[in-house]
């Protein structure tokens, strides 16, 4: 079962947002992935607990695993891209 | 709980003039601050966490911004709105180089608690409806913008 890190600057804002709908979304089409709620500035150090990380912030360059752009979970805009690219991502 | 019990016209301020962001910031954390919503930490957690993870948010016609901190300046929820009416510019959330003219300032004093989260869950419904940024935008006075967020 992948892990994925669900991340934004405070840990309490934007990222409780992704990971609700990401879970809503999880549970409506029966995926399997371990979601792990993040600030990027804790996960810098323990990349390597995560197959991939969703931000709702840009990346800094410290993060070298893979990165989706949370954005769309909080503005609604490019929402099915996303969840695409996401479900691509499980499957790597 | 609902939008309309966390802004207050106490908490909303017009900049008719042009203006730029880190005026709007430190405005509308002096209105959190003298309105006991927050602590005195708190302007400084937004300045900083704004040059390092900015807020701006792009959305389809008008733009906004939710500059927020660390919970632990927050005493009691509120979202202070700033309506900018010629706009000012705030670095984009996804793309820190990019630059975003935003409008409408939501500025977040909000717990981790889940009443919290839901809170700025239909907030973040709410700006997906140009419609109703629009109206935020035309807004003169502060009992204006209550209503348009009442109405919502």
């Amino acid at each position: 079962m992948k892990r994925v890190a669900v991340c934004c600057g405070t840990g309490a804002a934007t990222s409780t947002i992704a990971m609700s709908k990401l879970k809503a979304y999880i549970q409506e089409n029966g995926l399997k992935v371990h979601l792990t709620q993040s600030r990027i500035p804790d996960i810098t150090n323990r990349q390597s607990d995560f197959d991939f990380i969703v931000s709702t912030i840009a990346v800094p360059p410290s993060i070298k695993i893979k990165t989706l752009n949370a954005l769309p979970l909080l503005t609604n805009m490019g929402k099915d891209k996303f969840f695409a690219e996401f479900e691509a991502a499980l499957k790597e | 709980m609902e939008l309309k019990e966390v802004v207050h016209e106490s908490i909303v301020k017009i900049f008719p003039e042009s203006i730029n962001q880190e005026e709007v910031l430190r405005h509308l954390s002096n209105l959190l601050l003298e309105e006991d919503y927050v602590k005195e930490s708190f302007s400084r957690g937004v300045l900083k966490r704004e040059r390092e993870f900015p807020t701006g948010l792009e959305l389809e016609r008008i733009h906004v911004a939710i500059p927020h901190t660390e919970v632990e300046h927050v005493k009691e929820a509120a979202i202070a709105v700033g309506i900018v009416k010629q706009g000012t510019t705030f670095a984009n959330m996804q793309n820190p180089l990019k630059s975003v003219k935003v409008h409408v300032v939501f500025m977040l004093a909000l717990e981790k608690s889940e009443s919290h989260m839901e809170i700025l869950g239909k907030l973040m419904d709410m700006i997906q409806d140009d419609k109703i940024l629009e109206k935020l935008i035309e807004s003169n006075t502060a009992s204006e913008v209550i209503q348009v967020i009442r109405n919502t």
